[in-house]
């Protein structure tokens, strides 16, 4: 499956993290301070009204912008 | 060497009990809270042990020391410069983010002691960890505990105790991320092992609290409950027993007949200023302490409780999700949600809280929201009371009016202020029962910072209140007001009384207003008009304060000049309407 942007992703899925887009609002670093890098498997278990995903044992919630930001493929 | 103390650092991730194992070793309350940025200051405290004194630190919350946070700015600042025990706090649900940071510390030349908290979390889902092969692998002490238990805490103060030599700081090396991570990974195989026993009702609660149509339900639910609680217990009950029953019956008249025996004695005037200054109709006593004491401590005591409950509970973050978009439209994210609802309790303490949102643009626009269109509850708790006995269409104006004018000042300054919509990522903690003891402490720390803070800033605000009736001024100030209050208004002259006294007394100006309509004194749309205006009117005195604490003169100064007119100029809109 070809890398697609978390927000376009389906709910309930199963993803792998491929790369983090470098943008102003820092998101490389703050996912990383919750020890969420590339190559981590996560959940994405929500969409609305922002997005809600769970990477091991952390539960993250993140808006529009930054799941454009997240690229992810397919993981099962 | 007898006065010098050996420092210990405590260092950790934000949510992992920091705060309370900084009150188990020093007995000491600070904030204790479950989001990043709400240890403002740095809480200090003392430990005696055999060997010796120790000064304990608590720093903020922070993930890695390289983080360019200013949490992480302050905390490398301090072991760089001092000497002295580092304390890691960890969170047994999340080890390998934890072991991050315990890594980078290695790397820095620290040697610390790694706390394993919240060990009984851990168990209930099924995560058993290996403590000892840990310790050996790691090379340093390695304690496990469950700090709000006091589980462990013992086998802590031993460790700090027998440390001997503390940690020289070295400056930190560069290490790639990559590496850590997978450093980090295999330091912990075999040292915990997960079964997949899971309270599967918790996590479904908390699904729900985040799900797009239930958790407005959820939201109104949990309005519906804060204003029971503190409207009606908080604002009703306890202020009807501490106003009447403990001031009214005791305290004043006790205060008046001491002063009056006292000081009565001598016709001079000096004397006569002195007794009202502390018991006459503006005194400091009887309208102050009481104001205070008796109105506003037991509202916002029951706002704090319920407050942390939510706080504890891990529900703010998730009513973060849930408004989130909304929030986008003034400039801001979910994450202001938090001072947001703290401002229905006390708008001045919720302005010290906006220091947890990541940009100067965001805690300017949510400060200024705060001051405008955020009532605090002892000012809400008598409009509510007001608007009970008024029809339900003065209410939904209101309503409509506050919400409308939030919505419109934030889009407008997200416009004017410079500075980039900042992306909302946030942690949502595991939905858990809230546990009374954190309750109770967050609450008296809350407590604790009003009596200090604002008490004595209604006291001042008393004394100016009293100052201004000694030299006659509230008359001719009165007289000036006029022309604002009648025709621009609607409202009869005596109004200008109330909204006088309302910048000093956020309570009394609507209490003034409450007498008026109950004597007949005001219609309905008058009211409406005079609540409109005082609920935007500027903050009172101790918000004040502390916008310029945290922003500076010109900036407050420049909030109350826009505010001032704007309430005028809305209740103006308003009177033209109706």
């Amino acid at each position: 499956m070809e890398a697609i942007p978390l927000s376009q992703a389906k709910a309930g899925g199963y993803y792998k993290i491929v790369s983090v887009r470098k943008n102003g609002s820092g998101l490389l670093e703050r996912l990383a301070a919750f020890g969420i890098t590339k190559g981590d498997q996560l959940r994405l278990t929500q969409k609305y009204p922002a997005f809600v995903v769970k990477v091991g044992e952390t539960v993250l919630a993140l808006d529009l912008e930054y799941a454009n930001a997240i690229t992810v493929t397919s993981s099962n | 060497m007898a006065d010098r103390k050996t420092k210990v650092f405590l260092v950790g991730n934000p949510n992992v009990g920091k705060s309370v194992i900084f009150n188990q070793l020093t007995g000491r309350y600070t904030t204790i809270a479950n989001y990043p940025g709400t240890t403002i200051t740095l809480a200090k405290g003392e430990l005696e042990l055999p060997s010796g004194r120790y000064e304990v630190i608590d720093t903020p919350g922070l993930s890695l020391l390289t983080s360019s946070s200013d949490e992480g700015e302050v905390t490398r600042k301090l072991l760089r410069e001092n000497e002295g025990i580092v304390v890691q706090i960890a969170d047994a649900k999340n080890l390998l983010r934890s072991l991050l940071l315990t890594l980078q510390l290695l790397e820095g030349g620290f040697r610390p002691i790694l706390v394993i908290n919240m060990c009984d979390e851990a168990q209930k889902i099924g995560m058993k960890i290996d403590a000892p092969l840990l310790q050996a692998r790691l090379g340093i002490p390695v304690v496990t505990t469950v700090a709000v238990q006091g589980i462990g805490m013992d086998l802590l103060k031993k460790r700090i105790d027998t440390l001997g030599v503390p940690s020289l700081p070295l400056p930190p090396t560069r290490g790639g991320e990559k590496d850590s991570k997978s450093l980090a990974k295999s330091l912990l195989q075999g040292v915990v092992t997960e079964r997949q026993a899971k309270d599967f009702l918790l996590e479904k609660m908390g699904t729900w609290c985040s799900h797009p149509v239930w958790g407005w339900f959820i939201v109104a639910a949990a309005l519906e409950l804060l204003y029971l609680f503190v409207g009606k217990l908080g604002a009703g009950m306890l202020v009807d027993f501490v106003e009447n029953q403990i001031f009214g019956k005791t305290i004043s008249p006790g205060a008046i007949w001491l002063l009056d025996h006292l000081l009565l004695f001598s016709k001079s005037q000096g004397i006569q200023l002195i007794h009202d200054a502390f018991v006459g109709p503006y005194g400091l006593i009887t309208m102050g302490l009481s104001y205070g004491v008796a109105i506003v401590l037991p509202i916002v005591t029951t706002f704090f409780i319920a407050f942390s409950l939510m706080e504890d509970s891990g529900y703010l973050p998730r009513l973060a999700v849930m408004v989130d978009r909304l929030f986008r439209s003034i400039g801001l994210n979910g994450k202001a949600v938090l001072p947001m609802v703290l401002g229905l309790g006390c708008d001045t303490m919720a302005t010290l809280t906006t220091r947890i949102l990541e940009t100067r643009k965001q805690r300017l626009i949510t400060t200024l929201l705060l001051a405008l269109a955020v009532p605090c509850s002892a000012q809400l708790g008598i409009l509510l009371g007001m608007f009970g006995r008024m029809p339900f269409w003065t209410f939904g104006v209101w309503l409509l009016v506050i919400v409308s004018v939030l919505m419109l000042v934030g889009f407008a300054s997200s416009r004017i202020l410079s500075g980039e919509h900042q992306g909302f990522l946030m942690e949502l903690p595991p939905l858990r029962r809230p546990k009374l003891s954190n309750v109770v402490k967050k609450t008296l720390a809350r407590l604790e910072w009003y009596i200090k803070e604002a008490i004595p800033l209604f006291l001042l605000g008393t004394f100016l209140l009293f100052l201004l009736d000694a030299f006659h001024l509230l008359e001719s100030l009165q007289k000036l007001a006029s022309p604002l209050v009648v025709s621009l208004l609607g409202l009869p002259a005596e109004a200008a009384n109330a909204f006088l006294i309302g910048f000093l007394r956020r309570d009394y100006g609507a209490t003034g207003f409450f007498d008026m309509y109950h004597h007949g004194e005001l219609s309905q749309v008058q009211a409406l008009v005079a609540l409109v205006v005082i609920t935007l009117f500027v903050p009172c005195v101790a918000n004040v304060f502390i916008v310029v604490k945290e922003h500076g003169l010109k900036v407050a100064l420049r909030m109350v000049s826009f505010i001032f007119p704007f309430a005028f100029f809305v209740g103006g809109i308003l009177h033209w309407i109706f």
